[in-house]
């Protein structure tokens, strides 16, 4: 079975409007679901996580009425993203269309993960929500946006360590990490200076995503700097193609997330062609985009949430898991339901 | 059921005053020796009983210790999570210097009477006191009671905080180990944690916990502190009320959540500062203080030596004069005297009188009696002295009250007919799915009021407050008219509403005296979200410089005020952010009563004027002053009979 089943293929297309007359709506179709793990099959672990609804005693809140808020700050509360989105698999795409998405995300308060350099003509402030792959051999000068580095080890920062040290503290520094939960990792990552991590699944490892999100969140919780915890003065990102939807990014949030990278999630839901007319590309992401906004506040309202960074974020009392081995459960710090 | 007190005084300090729920003699005697071994036997006194336990329920001995407060933290830490683990046969519960809390399970009285408060010659410079229904916790041990204690805090709650998990995901990182599962303890916690631990004044804690929207954030550096502390800001509903001493003062601090959905009021006399869930609590003590309350996610700070700090309300309350117009009646066979009746008491002999027939019924010493006036349905009038208890006049239909004093929250909820006159404040969800006849308040009224109010054929309810309102007025609203004249704040330019007005509203008109914020109606998106927008739009080459500064430089728009700046395809473009399905345009107009607004509210103001003695005012208003009047854009017609939808 494709991960991508035909009614979150068809949802995502609803928002960005390729389908249907409401663009940018989400559907309510009526209560009750159809998702996994009770009716579809579960495929991931994130199938066997379910969100907390509101309660008496802690009523739900009426996001299209009330404010409810989705934006995410980034390195140490420098970068304001409007929802907790970044737009990533841009690899391949013809660089007309890689500016309308950037341009189309800056309107939107959205970040973009390129691995290539964007345009030299591009305004700071654009850049500045651009996390750009870097290459040893690029001079540093161009830019002052955050640089990505790919780090499977600690040898590969003591690879790095000068050109860190050169630049550190001028820019805004992530770590690209695998599916891996090393203590020694992260405590080296923190220590280099590092503000933010992308877990990306793309790039291997040995755990699910899940599994080594939860894990890093943690980690960084545990660690240090200036003997505040790591995490609160540092980002975690997770990436994979595999994040569907705004529920994925809703309960990834739950394991740690402060934002997330899709990328087949947004292609397949503007219907992307490298032929396409780029107005249209643009005003589909946008579409897509305030969709998804909308949907990640109305999970958070049904959860009785008005704030996604702090009340969500790692905030793993607010899930449950239905049918995880119990090692499973104590490794995401979620409970199973019932409990 | 749990109860509990706290008592903050300043000359308390003789050393640490350990607290310990222990199931035995033994077992607190276990916890001093664990004590003792990890203080290097800074300990000044053994455990000494509070009370004789009944029914094998846990006792409380008491300890002194003298010891580096980090110390002391580490090692209650270490203790508490050695007995959770062996069946919280033990637990410490308190350990401050000016701190000492009593509680139990049972009511009020039954906590003090188990510790002997009445013989104790207990004083205090603050006293806490709370009572509960356990929702979240088994309650069948009084560690689950509140006062909530930790350093020199000590809080109760009232509510379920939907962050919870964020909170105790930081109290870990933080090295925070045992607890005993309510989501109120970690806020005593987090107030502990970041008073004594990071050194933040009583005023910055508060400000993190109590959370305030990130829209309202004063500047770059208050978003980057609440950014680090978002383990520490409280989400869902709370209102707490929490007592501090750093030694040289002793503070109150009361706080509540940015939807309030939970009930808190603040008062003042020449004695005392009070804090409580219902004005009534208040009036116990007090006839003469005023009485306010708190803005949705604000805090209210007052200490022995300054008084009132911060008033819990950015611009301080302007009131009425409390004295009443009229005094109440001497006790006879004529009225009710409510003074030692319970609600279900005096509803009772509300009704009695009426069966005998009685057309006008006096009641006076009211104090926080609920549901008066419903389930009567003939003409009566009820003269209210004294400050009724909610869900007054809920469900009315023909009953003309009138009340001398302030009143609390859920005031004429469901009302189809009558009246009810208040010579005083309202508070929060006052005239809830209002759908007939008329409500006035002299004075002030809370949050979310008028909500779902509607009108059907020819009833049309009328909802006229003289004072100022707070957030969400005329949320959901489908029908009738409110009236928010803020005649307290002439010559002022304070706006006399909240944020999110008319925000859902469908039908009915609303009028609010002066000038209203752009942005304060309906729901719009973050002014930076907007501005974002534009941005990238100009950075395109899409919006012309002119128009994006035009736009940049002003405070406060809406989509209205957007529309006549931009080109039509950039309003076109930025209204995505503003529309959507449930969206309904609301027309608002900034302009003086007319003729049509008389028609439909003249009687009301002449009879709101006269019963307040206020005809001078209400009149110049009228004439002179401007309103902002807010409807839906084919709203306020005529009703036709229309199929309804779903």
């Amino acid at each position: 079975m494709s991960i991508w089943r035909r009614d979150i293929v068809s949802n995502l297309r609803a928002l960005a409007g390729v389908e249907g007359k409401t663009a940018g709506e989400p559907p309510i179709a009526s209560m009750g679901t159809t998702n996994p793990p009770l009716i579809e099959k579960p495929q991931f672990i994130l199938d066997h996580i379910v969100s907390d609804g509101a309660q008496v005693t802690r009523p739900s809140i009426d996001p299209y009425r009330e404010p409810t808020e989705t934006e995410v700050y980034l390195f140490d509360g420098e970068v304001r993203l409007l929802m907790p989105l970044i737009i990533g698999g841009l690899c391949g795409i013809n660089p007309q269309h890689i500016l309308v998405v950037i341009q189309a995300c800056f309107r939107m308060g959205v970040g973009v993960h390129l691995e290539q350099p964007p345009p030299p003509t591009l305004h700071p402030d654009v850049r500045s929500m651009i996390l750009l792959d870097a290459q040893l051999s690029m001079p540093f000068s161009i830019d002052r946006g955050p640089l990505v580095y790919h780090v499977e080890s600690v040898e590969d920062l003591a690879k790095i360590k000068d050109i860190l040290e050169g630049i550190g503290g001028r820019r805004k520094l992530v770590a690209r990490i695998p599916c891996i939960s090393s203590q020694q990792l992260y405590s080296e990552i923190v220590g280099r200076g590092f503000q933010a991590v992308i877990i990306d699944e793309e790039l291997g490892g040995d755990e699910p995503l899940e599994v080594a999100l939860s894990q890093a969140d943690h980690t960084l919780k545990r660690l240090t700097i200036n003997n505040h915890p790591a995490r609160y003065l540092m980002s975690l990102i997770a990436a994979s193609r595999r994040i569907r939807s705004s529920s994925d990014i809703f309960k990834l949030g739950g394991l740690g997330a402060d934002a997330c990278v899709i990328s087949d999630a947004w292609r397949i839901g503007v219907d992307y062609r490298s032929e396409m007319e780029p107005s249209l590309l643009s005003e589909r992401i946008e579409n897509l985009l305030i969709g998804m906004q909308r949907e990640i506040k109305l999970l958070m309202g049904a959860a009785g949430v008005s704030s996604f960074q702090s009340s969500i974020v790692g905030s793993r009392e607010l899930f449950r898991a239905i049918d995880l081995p119990q090692n499973m459960c104590m490794r995401l710090g979620v409970k199973p339901a019932g409990e | 059921m749990g109860a509990g007190f706290a008592r903050i005084k300043l000359d308390l300090d003789t050393g640490h005053r350990v607290k310990v729920f222990a199931t035995s003699e033994e077992e607190a005697m276990r916890v001093y020796s664990m004590l003792k071994e990890r203080m290097h036997g800074r300990i000044l006194s053994m455990p000494v009983p509070e009370y004789t336990p009944q029914n094998g329920s846990l006792t409380s001995y008491t300890m002194i210790v003298k010891a580096d407060y980090g110390a002391l933290w580490r090692a209650v830490r270490d203790i508490n999570g050695e007995f959770w683990r062996d069946d919280f046969r033990a637990r410490i519960y308190s350990w401050g210097r000016f701190v000492d809390v009593y509680k139990g399970v049972g009511y009020p009285l039954d906590v003090y009477n188990i510790y002997h408060m009445g013989g104790r010659e207990l004083y205090g410079d603050m006293w806490i006191a709370h009572t509960r229904q356990p929702t979240n916790s088994p309650g069948r041990l009084p560690i689950w009671s509140h006062p909530f204690a930790s350093g020199e805090w000590a809080i109760v709650h009232n509510g379920d905080i939907s962050s919870f998990g964020s909170n105790m995901e930081l109290l870990w990182s933080l090295g925070y180990t045992s607890f005993v599962g309510t989501d109120s303890e970690v806020i005593a916690h987090l107030l502990d944690y970041l008073t004594s631990f990071q050194h933040f004044n009583v005023q910055e804690a508060a400000k993190i916990l109590c959370n305030k929207f990130n829209k309202e954030l004063p500047d770059p550096e208050t978003v980057k502190q609440f950014y680090r502390w978002r383990g520490a800001r409280l989400d869902g509903p709370f209102s707490v009320i929490a007592g501090f001493s750093d030694g040289h003062d002793a503070y109150m601090v009361a706080f509540a959540d940015r939807f309030k959905f939970r009930p808190i009021v603040v008062g003042e006399d020449e004695d005392y500062i009070y804090a409580a869930s219902e004005e009534a609590q208040i009036r116990t003590i007090s006839q003469d203080a005023r009485v306010w309350t708190i803005e949705p996610g604000d805090y209210f700070l007052a200490s022995l030596r300054e008084g009132v700090i911060y008033p819990g309300r950015r611009m301080p309350e302007r009131f009425y004069s409390l004295s009443s117009p009229l005094k109440p009646p001497t006790i006879s066979g004529e009225c009710i005297d409510a003074a030692h009746m319970n609600y279900r008491m005096l509803n009772q002999a509300i009704l009695e009188k009426a069966r005998l027939g009685a057309k006008q019924i006096d009641i006076i010493n009211v104090r926080g009696q609920r549901y008066i006036g419903v389930g009567l349905d003939q003409p009566l009038k009820l003269r209210v002295f004294g400050t009724p208890g909610n869900c007054l006049a809920n469900l009315n239909t023909s009953l003309d009250i009138e009340v001398f004093g302030n009143v609390q929250d859920d005031v004429g909820d469901v009302m189809t007919g009558g009246r009810i006159v208040v010579h005083g404040d309202a508070r929060d969800v006052l005239a809830q799915a209002f759908q007939g006849g008329a409500i006035y308040i002299k004075g002030n009224a809370g949050n979310r009021c008028g909500i779902q109010m509607r009108e059907y054929r020819d009833q049309r309810p009328v909802l006229m407050i003289g004072g100022r309102v707070d957030d969400y007025l005329g949320e959901y609203m489908a029908g009738g008219v409110i009236v928010v004249l803020g005649l307290n704040y002439l010559e002022t330019d304070v706006e006399v509403v909240g944020n999110c007005v008319a925000s859902g509203m469908v039908g009915g008109k609303i009028y609010v005296r002066g000038m209203v914020s752009p942005s304060k109606i309906g729901l719009n998106p973050p002014r930076a979200d907007v501005i974002q927008y534009l941005r990238g739009l100009l950075l395109e080459g899409r919006l012309s410089e002119d128009d994006y500064k035009k736009v940049a430089s002003l405070k406060d728009f809406s989509l209205v005020t957007l529309s006549k700046m931009l080109p039509e395809n950039v309003v076109k473009l930025v209204s995505k952010l503003y529309v959507n399905k449930y969206w309904k345009e609301l027309v608002v107009e900034h302009r003086r009563i007319g003729e049509d607004d008389l028609a439909l509210l003249q009687n009301h103001f002449e009879e709101f004027g006269r019963v307040f003695k206020l005809k001078e005012e209400v009149d110049r208003v009228i004439a002179e002053e401007y309103f902002t009047v807010i409807y839906p854009k084919s709203g306020h017609r005529p009703r036709v009979e229309e199929p309804e939808e779903g």
